[in-house]
């Protein structure tokens, strides 16, 4: 017996991460009810998104070009780069609209843990970059947890030999937050990452 | 009726992400050994559990008894964050080997608070004076030691003498016992630098020995190697800087 299309549909669906079952089957009511064109255009989309989507062949975003946007912008300060672990955290760092500079993203972090090592996180293309384009400083702006310390105590080993500055991203008290109710690691972290007022007199 | 709840200090073992919000965590329970146990929103808020689903932190944990094989993570704090540790790569890395063969040797949910307080004992040396790969070896061994398996370095298998601690000798890794050289027949060579160091780690301490050298070092971790593939099937990390 041939399998049911929207059965069929559902499961494909409930396998995106936030969708469940239920949502799966409203999702898949709602494209049967709309117009068929676009269906069409949706399944066009999912369909062509791998051979569509590259990653850039400089900085590892997703774009539609070898090269991204980000990396073809003349406005951007070359001699900065802010090195992220995945594509969705460079978002969010452009959508703090805090940094000017350009990225570099690693596609994954170390995990000792999980015995992933610097074998299987070449930083090959960032040394080349750091090599040939006259960056100054690299931010790491990898999570606040173990692998993306050791991330980050990585990159610094890589780069510090080549005499570029290797900083790191400030962690501690969210904006707005009580110092009551923060916790013992964060608000250690806060202290011993404070900084001068001086410059401010 | 609720369900009874168990306060332990314990130290994360794994985390692996479950549905959207939640986590899977598997911890090394003073009380109970490894156990697993559900942590939910450990993903989506950092209300309830802050940043202490990390390894390399002491935790207190409240574990809440459920119908199926997984705890519920009710709470979790932290005692103790071994921060020159998680500053220090090579540490880190050396931890996270440590960390997985405990994964690998310890029984799910056998109390194990020896190995516990040995975990302890070498994430405080690392976080205190830096890692070393002699000491990873050390700590793999004296594992196996509480796990029954400490090899019988003194005697000779076949001719029964006592193997003096100046002499080398060779080790049967399918029996855990040596032969002397005179009656020879086992494969892994063990120099006495090396037996020396395999019977200092396997006693009470294993920090507080000297470091062995590297010939000392590749013996020692030969034979960790064949005892445990002989006797429990596994291979267990080498040092992740080598």
């Amino acid at each position: 017996m041939a399998p049911d299309p929207l059965e069929e549909l559902v499961s494909l669906l409930a396998r995106l991460p936030g969708i469940g079952e239920r949502t799966a089957t409203r999702l898949a009511f709602h494209v049967l009810a709309a117009d068929p064109e676009y269906a069409r255009s949706l399944g066009k989309s999912v369909g062509e998104i791998h051979s569509r989507i590259r990653r850039c062949e400089v900085c590892g975003n997703y774009g539609a070009e070898a090269r991204c946007g980000i990396c073809l912008d003349p406005r951007r300060d070359g001699s900065l780069v802010c090195c992220v672990a995945r594509v969705p955290d460079l978002r969010a760092v452009e959508q703090s609209g805090s940094f000017r500079g350009r990225y570099h993203v690693l596609h994954g972090l170390l995990a000792p843990l999980e015995d992933v090592g610097p074998r299987e996180l070449p930083l090959d293309s960032l040394t080349a970059r750091v090599q040939q384009e006259g960056i100054i400083e690299v931010i790491v702006a990898t999570p606040l947890n173990v692998e993306g310390e050791a991330t980050a105590l990585y990159v610094a080993q890589t780069l510090s030999p080549l005499g570029v500055k290797v900083s790191r991203i400030a962690s501690g008290v969210p904006h707005g937050g009580e110092l009551e109710f923060t916790d013992r690691v964060t608000l250690g972290r806060a202290l011993a990452g404070r900084r001068s007022l001086d410059e401010r007199h | 009726m609720a369900r009874p709840t168990h306060f332990t200090e314990a130290l994360l073992l794994r985390s692996v992400d479950y549905r959207d919000a939640d986590r899977i965590v598997t911890l090394l329970s003073r009380d109970h050994g490894p156990i697993s146990a559900l942590a939910r929103g450990a993903r989506k808020s950092r209300k309830r559990f802050g940043g202490s689903l990390e390894p390399c932190m002491l935790l207190r944990v409240e574990l809440a008894e459920t119908r199926g094989d997984l705890y519920r993570l009710a709470s979790a704090e932290v005692k103790h964050h071994y921060a020159n540790l998680a500053s220090s790569l090579d540490s880190l890395r050396r931890a996270g080997a440590a960390l997985r063969t405990l994964r690998a040797l310890l029984p799910v949910e056998e109390p194990a608070e020896q190995a516990f307080a040995s975990t302890l004992e070498l994430f405080e040396h690392f976080d205190a004076h830096g890692s070393d790969r002699w000491q990873l070896l050390a700590f793999q061994f004296h594992l196996l030691a509480l796990a029954g398996l400490t090899p019988d370095l003194e005697r000779c298998d076949r001719c029964g003498r006592e193997a003096p601690a100046s002499r080398a000798v060779l080790l049967d890794a399918a029996n855990g016992r040596v032969r002397c050289r005179d009656c020879g027949g086992a494969a892994l060579y063990l120099c006495s630098a090396a037996r020396h160091f395999i019977r200092a780690v396997t006693g009470p301490t294993f920090l507080d020995v000297e470091a062995p050298d590297e010939r000392a070092w590749l013996q020692a971790r030969g034979a960790l190697e064949g005892l445990t593939a002989q006797h429990l099937s596994l291979e267990l990390p080498g040092d992740p800087m080598d």
